[in-house]
Parts: structure tokens; C-alpha cells; sequence
């Protein structure tokens, strides 16, 4: 039996990353060293061997599990960095005190109920009536909202949560809403020999990481412009059928709920476990072999990735479409893993 | 001994090569440093120029920003994310607008491409010593043509009009100049092509290129849309006079008799179109070619093809009845629209681009045309009826209508009758967002828009500053009224 266990506690500067720049330069971001930044990765690993069983039946088991915190520490002076992934949308933060690349954006809090609704029109008028603005001072009755345009304005909308208190829902309302670095992740494996008979399996899984899946901007934009998520079905349609009261109405215009803003709605569990490889392997008698002057046989068959067990909506939960590491656990129509059955047969002479 | 000295000479090269890795350069890459040699590369580069007008948030898209948004036309079913155009026609556009963001981005590499040629100019010698004047100019005519957009689209933007070599200076000009001194610079650059060498029409072997005929009318076109601003009320009078000035000036260089006499379908016919007389400046398009045909052919055609197109119609920038109603039935012009139906309800669909020849992929050989005769001759119209001479007025406005098979113009309210004018004469052209501002003052603005749709305030004069550029400098790019933004 063999445990190893290592602890880190890793700085890191004079990081490389794309710089946001104002397109008046005719390019957007500019790839720049960032010297003064620290970004500090902590955390150990695990790893255990074991040989259970030796003899005419071999037995070894194998774990291990790593845990790593990842943190800004230092901007070196540096404003926060909000990275623009697909369509224009600001989704990532880079900001001292956060792990790197934070998911930035708008966090649902509930469904306009009928009567939020009613008190929202009431904050309208006072809206109206002031110059489109709320007087000074101004207790909202209802919910927060991004505009009072009437076409916007429904019950069973989504609430966001108001950040900065001004009473509007503003791009200033974006706050973190989560992050793609899991809590813990590990794997064990097993094998198993008999005779001419060997077995092994390899699984492993990931425990609190988030991905954001971009694919939500089609398939959960409750517009009915495209094929939507099953649980649509659930949605809110009226305060007697809220549904599972946490998706929104249906709307051809979806412009103050999921489908322009990145939002919580986006962010998804990515916890999984995988089961890696099986094989099975068989390796005929030496006696048969040595007539047909043939070294060893083994015939085998094997299957990769198998089963994956997740939350997640999208094809993979490990995920990472962005290069750029400040925009990690980014979905937007990565190729799935591919299921593997092999069947195999080995000859040495 | 004999690995010390192995062990010292790798020491001393690998010193050596230190010394020198900064100053290395890649042999494989073109950089703007190394790239102008001869006058062919300054040639390419200025193809360039002109090839980023052909990005898809200038002319491509430009509906978005012209006929949409002033409500002539309508964008019936985009797909998903309806929201985005959708903000267009309904007033709720929000600074994270993606459209608004790549029209911005993409109109300042139009401004960075052209600074980068003009920054290299004199890295090379040329045959003809004239011909780099002549560079210089066309440069100058489409970076002159850009910041119209942006100011009329924006208000206050960031100037740039020189090429920007480093992140420092990026962020040093990154701050957005009053509106005034961007019209400054768009007035010098057409300046500069006035007394240049530039041919004063470009034949149509060379359609596409900028002329000393589009410079005239790009400036008095700019000067009219001063002219019309009430933030510079108080030089009226002077644009006004400036205005009259160069569209007289281009009005009489034109190589034609009277607009009557081209027919209308001169324009649109793709036999025609690019030898047309009565365009000035027209943005190239070949047809059959994935690269350089264009788009509009199936993307504002109906849904059902061998009427535009052979490809599958977008029915984007369809006519509102409204307006179709609006046209007198006898007007050649209201032929170009014809009737749709888009999940029950009726709208009309343009004919302009319309390209049976391209085939099933849609690369369709139809320009885009920037500026023409008749927009001349209706600016003139405009012109004289803010300067109060309303006779020359109704004498250019006539024309127009006479070509169009219209009898002259007979009603009580010149100004609508002029801006009535423009709407039928410029359907789908992309005019109308510019020319409502010329027509109504801010506040006659917000009222006419509002009885349209309660959405419309005071936001909706002017575009947001995207998200993603004002975060860069929040003090700087301040955001525009009514956005809402602290």
C-alpha cells in the first residue's frame, strides 16, 4: 500500500492574457504581460495505491482526489477585467479576491407574480410622471425592473436582483454569479486478474464547478424560435400555474428575461461522475500458443466513457470553449465526448 | 575541462541570444511596419479601406440603424434572440445592444484602416507623383464617410485620425470629443479631397472608388444635417449656404440632362446598375462570389424564392402597410414594393436587390448605393426650403417627382412634402434615420415617435455607448441621455 499526498501554494505572475482595448485601436484586445498580477493556486493531492490481492487472483485499487483553490490576489493596480465571450455578452470578471475568470452577470431572485406585477405599474406611473426617473428617496413597491416599457412589463418576468439599490435593473446590477473551478475532483480505478482472465475500470468525477451553457441563449430563451429544454414545459404561466416558479413566461420578445442577459439562468451545475474505461481482457493458454509459435494472445473488449452522470443540460460537463483562461467553464456548442467500444485481439511472436 | 568550455560557450550564446530577443523578428510575419514597400502595397491596403465598408454592420446591416429605427420598416421574424433587432423597431435598446456594439467596433476598423494607410503614404515612392494625392484622398473620403455615421448615429465620439501605435495612446484617445470637432474633421478630410487630384467621376470599369463628385456630395450633405441641428442653430445660416453651395457645385458636374430622363429601374437593373449616371457613389458587389457578392437579395426578400432570390428570403426590412399606403398608387416607385404575407399580417418586400442570376447560394451582384442624383437634387430641395426659398425648393422636388411618373407637387406643408419625397424615393436605402433628424427638431422628434410607440424617449436620439467600449473608460464615454446608467 503507497499513499502520496502533495500540498501547494503557487504564485504566478507575469501573466499573458488578451487585454481588453477600445476598438478605436481597429482591434479589440491586445495580448499583454501582466507583471504586477499575482494569481495564487493552493491546495493537495491524494493519491492512494493499494494491492489487495496477490497471487492466483490480483487485485489493485487506486484513488486519488485533488483539491485546489484558485484566487486574484493582487490586479497590480489594474482596473477588473470583464471578458466578452459569444454574442457581445460581457460573461467573465477577473477581479482581486475572486478566483480568476468569474462568471459576471445578472442574478435571478424569483417570478413576477401578479402582484408584483400590479405594484410594479404602480412604480411606473410615479416613473412616468417624474421624467423617467424615480423621485429622490423613492421606496420601489415592486420588483426592479430594466425598463417600463408596457411590451416589457409581465407578470411571470424575472426578477433580478438590484445590486446597487437604485431601483433599475442596469448593467451595473451584474454581479458574480459563480465560477468554473470545482470543489474537489478525484478518480479511483480498479483492476482484476484471474488466470487468463483480466478485468479493470477507471472512473472519475468532479464536485462543485459550474459551467455557463451558452446553448441557454437558443434553447432557453422562451422566445419558440428553436427547440427549447423539456422543462420549459414547467414554466410560469399564471400565479395558479406557476409551474416549478423558477422559468419564466414564454414571450416572443424576451428581452427583460433570460434571453439577452447572461444570468444566473445560464450558470448550471457541472458536477459529474464518469465512468472512464472498462476493459475486459483474455489471454489465451501459453500451451496453445507455443503450437502456432505465437509468443501471446489476448482478445479484449473495451469501452470508454460509458456513462456520465451530471446535472448539466448541455453534452459535457467538463468544458472549456474559450482558450483564454480568464474565460474558463464556457459551453457554446462544444462537441460532446465520444462513447468508445473497442474489441481488440493482441499478438506478440 | 572539455565540458567547462562546452558548458561557457552555451552560457555565451545563450547571453548572446538574449541580447537579441527582443530586436528579432519574425520573417514569416507582416506587420504595418514592415508591410509598405512599393506603391502596390499602398494599393492593397487601400483596398482594404474599401473592403471594410463591406463588413456586415456598415452597409450590410445598416437597416438596423437607418429604416428600421425610423420606422418605415419592419424586421418581422429575426430567429432567436428576437430581442436584439427587435429593440430597433420597439425603443428598448439597452447599452449591451450586440448590434450597436459590432456597428460601432466595426465602423472604427473603417477609421483604423484608413489611418493605418495614411500613416504609411510616404514609406514608398510612386510612378505618377500625382497618384499618391489621389490615395490620400479616397482614404480621407471614406474616413470622412465613417465618422458621419458614428456622429450621426452617437452624437459625441471618440476622434482618431492617426494611427494609433501603442495601448497608451489607445487609451489616451479613448474619451468622446463634442460632436462639433468630429464634423471639424470630417469637413477637413473632405477638404483635402476637393483640392486633390481625384478624378471627378470614376468610370464604371472602377465602380466602387470614391470620387471627387461623391466628396462634393458627402459634403453637403454633411452640411445640411448641421444645418439642421439645433445644437448649432446659430451657424444655420452658414451651413445652409455652405450646403446650397456644394450640392449646386455637384449638381452641375452631373454627366446627364435631366433625372427624368433615367429611368428609375436604371438603378436597380444589375445590367445597369454599376454604369447608372445618376450614381455618384455605389459600394461594389460581384456576383456568383462567396467572398464579395452581397446579401440583400435573399435577406429582404419574402419567404419563398424566384422573386428576389433563389435562396430562402430573411424577410428582414419589410415596408409597413402604413407606408405603403402612403404612396400615390400611380408613383413608378411603389412597383419596387410588393406584398408579403408574414404569419398574417400583410407588409411589402423590396425589389431593388432583387438577383434571379446568383443562384441557389445568394451571392448577389447588387450594389449598395450610397449617394446618388436624386438625393442631390432633394437635399437642394431641403436646402432651399429652410433657407425660405420655397419656389427653387418645389423646382428640385419636382424633378423627382417627375421621373416618378408624379405629377408637381401641390400641398400645404412643404417640409413633409420634401421628407415624403425622400421616404419614397429612398425606400430600403438606408437614408431615413438622417433624414428624420434633419426634418424634426428633438423635441418634434420624441412627440412624433411617441404617438408611434410610448417606448420612444429621449434615449432614442441618439445610439448607447456599447457596454464593452464604456467600461474602458466610464469618465470618458459617458453614456448618452435616458440610458439610464450612473
Amino acid at each position: 500500500m503507497n499513499i502520496i499526498g502533495n500540498y501547494y501554494n503557487s504564485i504566478s505572475s507575469d501573466i499573458l492574457y488578451d487585454y481588453p482595448i477600445s476598438s478605436i485601436s481597429g482591434a479589440t484586445s491586445t495580448k499583454t504581460n501582466l507583471s504586477a498580477a499575482k494569481i495564487r493556486n493552493r491546495g493537495f493531492d491524494l493519491q492512494l495505491d493499494a494491492r489487495l490481492l496477490t497471487g492466483k487472483v490480483n487485485w489493485n485499487f487506486s484513488t486519488n482526489i485533488s483539491v485546489n483553490r484558485n484566487k486574484v490576489v493582487s490586479m497590480g493596480g489594474l482596473d477588473d477585467i470583464i471578458s466578452t465571450s459569444e454574442r457581445s455578452v460581457g460573461s467573465h470578471i477577473t477581479k482581486e479576491g475572486y478566483p480568476i475568470g468569474s462568471f459576471y452577470g445578472y442574478n435571478a431572485i424569483g417570478i413576477m407574480s401578479k402582484a408584483d406585477y400590479a405594484n410594479a405599474l404602480l412604480d411606473r406611473e410615479i416613473y412616468l410622471q417624474n421624467g423617467n426617473k424615480f423621485p429622490e428617496g423613492y421606496e420601489l413597491k415592486g420588483p426592479a425592473v430594466s425598463s417600463y416599457s408596457l411590451d416589457a412589463l409581465s407578470y411571470g418576468n424575472v426578477i433580478w436582483e438590484d445590486v446597487n439599490g437604485d431601483g433599475l435593473i442596469t448593467t451595473d446590477d451584474k454581479t458574480i454569479i459563480g465560477d468554473a473551478y470545482p470543489d474537489f475532483t478525484g478518480g479511483f480505478s480498479t483492476s482484476l486478474s484471474w488466470k487468463g482472465i483480466d478485468f479493470s475500470a477507471s472512473f472519475a468525477y468532479s464536485y462543485g464547478g459550474e459551467v455557463i451553457n451558452f446553448q441557454d441563449y437558443y434553447l432557453y430563451n422562451m422566445e419558440g424560435s428553436g427547440n427549447q429544454y423539456a422543462i420549459v414545459a414547467d414554466r410560469y404561466i399564471s400565479d395558479e400555474q406557476p409551474g416549478r416558479n423558477n422559468v419564466p413566461i414564454a414571450s416572443r420578445i424576451s428581452t427583460p428575461n433570460t434571453s439577452l442577459k447572461l444570468s444566473s439562468y445560464y450558470v448550471e451545475d457541472a458536477s459529474f461522475f464518469r465512468c472512464a474505461n472498462i476493459t475486459l481482457g483474455y489471454t489465451l493458454p501459453q500451451r496453445w500458443m507455443n503450437k502456432l509459435h505465437i509468443a501471446s494472445c489476448r482478445v479484449y473488449f473495451s469501452g470508454d466513457n460509458l456513462f456520465t452522470i451530471t446535472p448539466y443540460r448541455g453534452y459535457n460537463p467538463e468544458v472549456s470553449y474559450k482558450s483564454s483562461n480568464l474565460m474558463p467553464g464556457f459551453d457554446w456548442g462544444c462537441y460532446p465526448l465520444s462513447r468508445i467500444y473497442s474489441v481488440g485481439l493482441n499478438l506478440t511472436f | 575541462m572539455k565540458i567547462k568550455q562546452i558548458f561557457a560557450a552555451l552560457t555565451a550564446s545563450a547571453a548572446l541570444m538574449s541580447c537579441n530577443f527582443l530586436d528579432e523578428y519574425d520573417p514569416n510575419a507582416t506587420t504595418a511596419g514592415n508591410f509598405y514597400t512599393s506603391e502596390a502595397d499602398i494599393v492593397t491596403s487601400l483596398n482594404g479601406v474599401y473592403q471594410s465598408l463591406t463588413q456586415d454592420y456598415y452597409y450590410q446591416y445598416n437597416y438596423y440603424f437607418t429604416d428600421v429605427r425610423a420606422h418605415v420598416t419592419v424586421v418581422t421574424d429575426s430567429g432567436a434572440s428576437s430581442g436584439i433587432p427587435y429593440q430597433f423597431y420597439n425603443y428598448t435598446l439597452t447599452e449591451e445592444n450586440q448590434y450597436v456594439y459590432n456597428r460601432y467596433t466595426q465602423l472604427f476598423k473603417s477609421i483604423s484602416r484608413a489611418n493605418t494607410l495614411l500613416a504609411h503614404l510616404d514609406d514608398v515612392s510612386y510612378a505618377n507623383p500625382d497618384s499618391r494625392n489621389t490615395y490620400e484622398a479616397e482614404a480621407r473620403f471614406i474616413r470622412a464617410l465613417t465618422y458621419f455615421h458614428l456622429v450621426t448615429e452617437w452624437g459625441d465620439v471618440p476622434l482618431v485620425l492617426k494611427r494609433l501605435e501603442t495601448k497608451d495612446e489607445v487609451e489616451a484617445n479613448n474619451y468622446r470629443r463634442p460632436k462639433k470637432e468630429v464634423y471639424k474633421a470630417i469637413f477637413d478630410d473632405l477638404d483635402f479631397v476637393l483640392g486633390s487630384p481625384l478624378a471627378d467621376f470614376q468610370p464604371a470599369s472602377e465602380c466602387g472608388r470614391a470620387s471627387k463628385a461623391a466628396a462634393i456630395a458627402l459634403y453637403g450633405k454633411v452640411a445640411l444635417q448641421c444645418a439642421c441641428d439645433e445644437d448649432f442653430a446659430a451657424d444655420k445660416s452658414t451651413y445652409l449656404t455652405t450646403a446650397i453651395e456644394k450640392l449646386t457645385q455637384v449638381w452641375d458636374m452631373r454627366p446627364f440632362g435631366e433625372l427624368a430622363d433615367i429611368p428609375y429601374n436604371q438603378l436597380w437593373d444589375l445590367s445597369t446598375q454599376k454604369s447608372c449616371p445618376e450614381s455618384i457613389f455605389q459600394i461594389n458587389y460581384v456576383q456568383g462570389n462567396a467572398d464579395l457578392g452581397s446579401i440583400w437579395n435573399f435577406q429582404f426578400g419574402p419567404s419563398t424564392t424566384g422573386i428576389t432570390s433563389y435562396k430562402i428570403g430573411q424577410m428582414h426590412n419589410m415596408t409597413t402597410p402604413e407606408v405603403y399606403a402612403s404612396f400615390d398608387p400611380s408613383d413608378v416607385r411603389r412597383n419596387y414594393l410588393r406584398e408579403t404575407t408574414v404569419a398574417g399580417v400583410t407588409y411589402y418586400h423590396t425589389m431593388k436587390y432583387a438577383d434571379l442570376e446568383c443562384g441557389a447560394n445568394g451571392y448577389g451582384g447588387n450594389n449598395w448605393i450610397v449617394l446618388r442624383y436624386a438625393d442631390v437634387a432633394l437635399m437642394l430641395a431641403e436646402a432651399y426650403y429652410w433657407q425660405g426659398t420655397e419656389a427653387t425648393a418645389k423646382n428640385y422636388l419636382n424633378m423627382v417627382r417627375k421621373r416618378a411618373g408624379l405629377a408637381d407637387w401641390s400641398g400645404s406643408d412643404l417640409r413633409q412634402g420634401i421628407y415624403d419625397e425622400r421616404l419614397f424615393e429612398f425606400m430600403q436605402e438606408g437614408l431615413r434615420w438622417q433624414d428624420v433628424r434633419r426634418m424634426y427638431s428633438n423635441q418634434e422628434m420624441i412627440e412624433h415617435y411617441n404617438a408611434l410607440n410610448s417606448n420612444f424617449s429621449v434615449k432614442d436620439l441618439l445610439l448607447p455607448i456599447p457596454y464593452n467600449e464604456r467600461i474602458l473608460n466610464p469618465s470618458g464615454l459617458y453614456q448618452n441621455p435616458g440610458y439610464n446608467v450612473d
